[in-house]
């Protein structure tokens, strides 16, 4: 995967994509203060596949974005985000651009919504390579290249379109393509699939998985969806409530669920395959942090919470496969 | 993915919570309605006593506060009488542009099709005629008075009300609750005017406020060419309009009292119409 | 019982030059559950308005209970026919966030269908919008609540309170769980289920998502561009797809043996039809 790069850049290279410790967000201060994360702590390897799953509340999308240096307005940080070596949190105005502008990118929800309707594809495309100092000639070759690798069947007449005579799944291609101009060692993808029909999300998966194999990019998969993040995912982290709940394989989360949360999700989602089974609703509703209660966020809804769950917020302790935050994951799944 | 934290949730701000600049708008207004309102009971003096003697006092003249206009009258005894015509005038425009651009507005945007279109229309000629030029046709065939040009300006200013809430109308009504109505088996109506009606009302005052400060100007501006209130009524505009040669002579107070009045009332209109125009924004986006 | 209480026959709509449902029939027995399934642009929703009757068909026919309610020899809706096609049949909406006028507090949104379709004093229609809240699992603090301040799950509920409100014999859910986060749809497709065999009403299922339609539904259809391509029990056309179509769909659907490259197989298949 390394072979094509310079010797001197391996070294580099070697660490994580993506490392995200102890991160903490809140909105405000003083009595007024809203926390939106707690003790939020990631790692993306390079080249990994990492899912993040959660409701809504869950802080998922708030961790995707923090990693880009993306925080709410008025919102205050705590811990520490570094992506390929950089600092996020204490870098600067000029230090982040130049981050999102070469070693990390973002794909989002709704292409439509976040690529400038008035301009052409190949503007899009070329204006990240030009900012880089790319000569015009190269960069628009460049850019044809990445669509023709992306699935666009004609680059050079893609090129000259608008966003809006592409169709979604196309559009979403054209982002991907977008996000991987730079070589970023780093690709956030925040549910880039939702807002496509289900036979394009699995060619725009397919896509995704297949770009990053190549490259050797570290990607964050930000989804709702426990299904997909297991089935491409090498590891995947739940969230709730503005906490990482569990941490596994993507296998063994759907297998053997360690936390009651994740097990709930599963039994909650019915499933289009195997045999047909019955599906459990969980009671009650996704929370935020700022509405949870003390102790384990998910006990109000979770049918093995006793006392001793009020307690204090669990501590992520291993159990079979995954690092679970649950004082009893061997009831969950023994 | 979006996010929704109950303890974010903005509030009905209260009067206190308000921008200051609307706050003195709306103080302003609340001044100038209930000085027009208890003028027989405030005004210093009549309006109507002339005094040759002591014609173009300067302000501050004992028992003069803003002095004295050209043919002896006091200038703020005249505004404070005036403000009921400059007031009640407009009111009577922006009251009969609404209802009028509400029916019109509403039944375009919910007929649709070719009845959409005629009104659309005649709404786009009416208002591309200038509205002063049709109001002073209207007072040239009618005579000087409040009625003709108020009823002139209403009409010129219906297609400005009515497109505004044909255009917030279609867009209220392509939302899912409207057909849900539909599906329930109401009629048109019902849901038209229970349902849509309510929920558009902060566009329409908002835009009614805009107007407001239109037609006061515009009716000041009637006066001022002497096509308004007929003498010895006055208001605002006409006040101005007898000035004229006293400010030739060097006494420009008894224009600029009236002016600036004219001037403050409509910017705490289009101020406090602007506010309730953006509180519309975001108690739309809550969720 | 041997009569559907819900026929399409040759359901066709053209937008323009675009034809959206091409021939689109089934039958929906009472009580029964039928599915249709699609993608964007397979003319799923366009079916489902022209059974509400928020669309009319270019051609083909919609009988409920035994009369036709769209389609041919129906020109023009009275008040009456209004009413009765109305009682006969209610719709769900995808989106929960605009189901509701927004300055309504939920009982009163709920409360306004009974007074048409069931007169009756103010105290026999509070007493009914408290049973039909407390049967879809809401407390009486969410009837008291405006729309914005229930989640998305709760309007949904409040959405199916005040359908169920008018006693339908058929109720149609356009994507009614698809903006549901996953715990929240589950809830709300268990409710959908125990409503069906206490109530005995029918469903049309209109969604893209072929896992829920298997758990809510005995039969259904696939559409693509309009057409039926495919229809059957809900079990076999899950176990056993005939068209390519719906092997597509099926294998597209992201699964720990997820295969992306049979995905791209089913894809020229289809192609090549």
């Amino acid at each position: 995967m390394l072979d094509d790069k310079p010797a001197g850049e391996e070294a580099t290279t070697r660490r994580d994509a993506l490392d995200v410790a102890r991160l903490g967000l809140t909105l405000g201060a003083g009595d007024g203060a809203v926390p939106l994360l707690a003790d939020v702590t990631l790692r993306v390897g390079r080249g990994e596949t990492v899912g993040l799953v959660g409701e809504s509340g869950s802080g998922k999308s708030l961790t995707a974005r923090a990693a880009l240096g993306m925080v709410p307005r008025g919102a205050r940080a705590t811990g520490r985000v570094t992506v390929s070596g950089v600092d996020v949190l204490a870098a600067g105005r000029r230090a982040l651009r130049d981050l999102r502008r070469t070693r990390a990118s973002m794909v989002f929800q709704d292409p439509r919504a976040s690529i400038n309707p008035v301009r052409r594809v190949g503007d899009y495309l070329t204006e990240g390579l030009r900012a880089r100092g790319t000569p015009a000639g190269a960069a628009a070759e460049r850019a044809r290249e990445l669509l023709g690798q992306v699935g666009i069947a004609d680059p050079a007449g893609a090129m000259r379109r608008f966003p809006h005579q592409f169709s979604g799944g196309m559009l979403q291609r054209v982002m991907i393509a977008g996000a991987l101009s730079t070589e970023p060692e780093l690709l956030l993808a925040d549910e880039p699939t939702t807002a496509l029909d289900v036979t394009t999300q699995a060619e725009v998966v397919a896509l995704l998985k297949e770009m990053q194999r190549a490259r050797g990019t570290g990607m964050l998969f930000v989804t709702h969806d426990l299904d997909l993040a297991a089935a491409i995912c090498d590891r995947v982290y739940v969230m709730y409530a503005g906490r990482i709940v569990e941490e596994a394989p993507g296998r063994a989360l759907f297998t053997a669920p360690a936390h009651p949360y994740t097990r709930a999700l599963l039994e909650a989602s019915p499933s289009a395959h195997g045999d047909r089974v019955a599906i459990k609703a969980v009671a009650g509703r996704p929370r935020a942090l700022a509405e949870s209660p003390s102790g384990c966020s998910f006990r109000d809804r979770c049918p093995l919470a006793d006392d001793r769950c009020a307690e204090a917020v669990p501590a992520h302790r291993t159990h079979r496969a995954s690092a679970v935050a649950c004082l009893r994951p061997e009831l969950v799944s023994p | 993915m979006t996010l929704t934290i109950p303890a974010l949730r903005a509030r009905r701000p209260g009067f206190r919570r308000r921008p200051l600049g609307v706050r003195f708008a709306a103080a302003f207004l609340v001044l100038v309605a209930a000085t027009g309102l208890l003028a027989p009971v405030l005004a210093p003096h009549s309006p109507d006593t002339t005094s040759l003697l002591n014609s173009l006092a300067p302000p501050g003249t004992a028992g003069h506060l803003l002095g004295t206009d050209s043919a002896g009258r006091d200038v703020l005894s005249r505004l404070m009488y005036g403000a009921r015509f400059s007031l009640i005038a407009p009111l009577g425009v922006v009251l009969l542009a609404g209802v009028a651009g509400t029916a019109i507005g509403l039944l375009a945007a919910r007929a649709g099709g070719w009845v959409d279109a005629v009104l659309s229309r005649g709404m786009d000629i009416v208002f591309s005629f200038p509205s002063l030029l049709l109001a002073m046709l209207v007072v040239a065939v009618f005579g000087p008075g409040l009625t003709a040009p108020v009823c002139a300006l209403a009409v010129s200013y219906t297609p400005f009300v009515g497109r505004v809430v044909r255009n917030v109308a279609i867009q209220e009504g392509a939302r899912p609750y409207m057909e849900g109505y539909r599906v329930m088996g109401f009629g048109e109506a019902w849901v038209t005017l229970r349902h849509l009606l309510p929920n558009i009302a902060p566009v329409l005052v908002a835009q009614s406020a805009l107007s407001f400060g239109y037609a006061l100007v515009d009716l000041a501006s009637l006066s001022y060419l002497g096509l308004g209130v007929r003498p010895p009524d006055a208001d605002w505009g006409s006040m101005i309009s007898q000035a004229q040669s006293a400010i030739l002579q060097g006494s420009p107070w008894s224009a600029l009292a009236p002016g600036l009045v004219v001037l403050l009332t409509v910017v705490s209109v289009n101020v406090l119409g602007g506010h309730l125009g953006g509180s519309i924004g975001g108690k739309k986006e809550g969720t | 019982m041997n009569t559907p209480v819900l026929s399409a026959v040759a359901l066709v709509k053209r937008f323009g030059h675009v034809t959206a449902v091409d021939g689109v029939g089934f039958d929906l027995m009472p009580g029964a559950s039928l599915g249709i399934v699609g993608e964007s642009g397979s003319g799923k929703t366009t079916t489902a308005r022209i059974l509400a009757g928020l669309e009319e068909p270019t051609s083909g026919t919609v009988t409920l209970a035994g009369e036709t309610v769209a389609g041919q020899g129906v020109t023009g809706r009275s008040r009456r026919a209004r009413l009765r096609h109305a009682r006969l049949l209610q719709m769900i909406f995808q989106d929960p966030y605009g189901s509701f006028d927004p300055r309504q507090t939920i009982a009163r949104s709920i409360a306004e269908p009974l007074r048409l379709h069931a007169p009756g004093s103010a105290k026999e229609h509070r007493a009914r919008v408290a049973e039909l809240l407390d049967q879809v699992g809401l407390s009486e603090r969410a009837g008291r609540s405006l729309p914005r301040e229930l989640s998305g799950g709760q309007r949904q509920r409040a959405a199916i309170a005040r359908a169920l409100g008018i006693s339908p014999r058929v109720l149609v859910l356009d994507e009614a769980v698809a903006a549901l986060d996953v715990s929240i749809q589950a809830q709300v497709l268990t409710l959908l289920d125990d409503l069906r065999r206490e109530t005995g009403i029918s469903y049309v299922f209109v969604s893209h998502d072929l896992a829920v339609v298997r758990y809510i539904t005995d039969t259904a259809i696939v559409m693509r561009h309009g057409r039926v391509v495919e229809r059957g029990e809900t079990e076999r056309l899950l176990r056993d797809p005939q068209h390519p179509y719906t092997r597509l769909l099926l294998d597209s659907i992201p699964s720990p043996d997820w295969d992306l490259d049979r995905v791209a197989r089913d894809r020229r298949a289809l192609d090549a039809l």
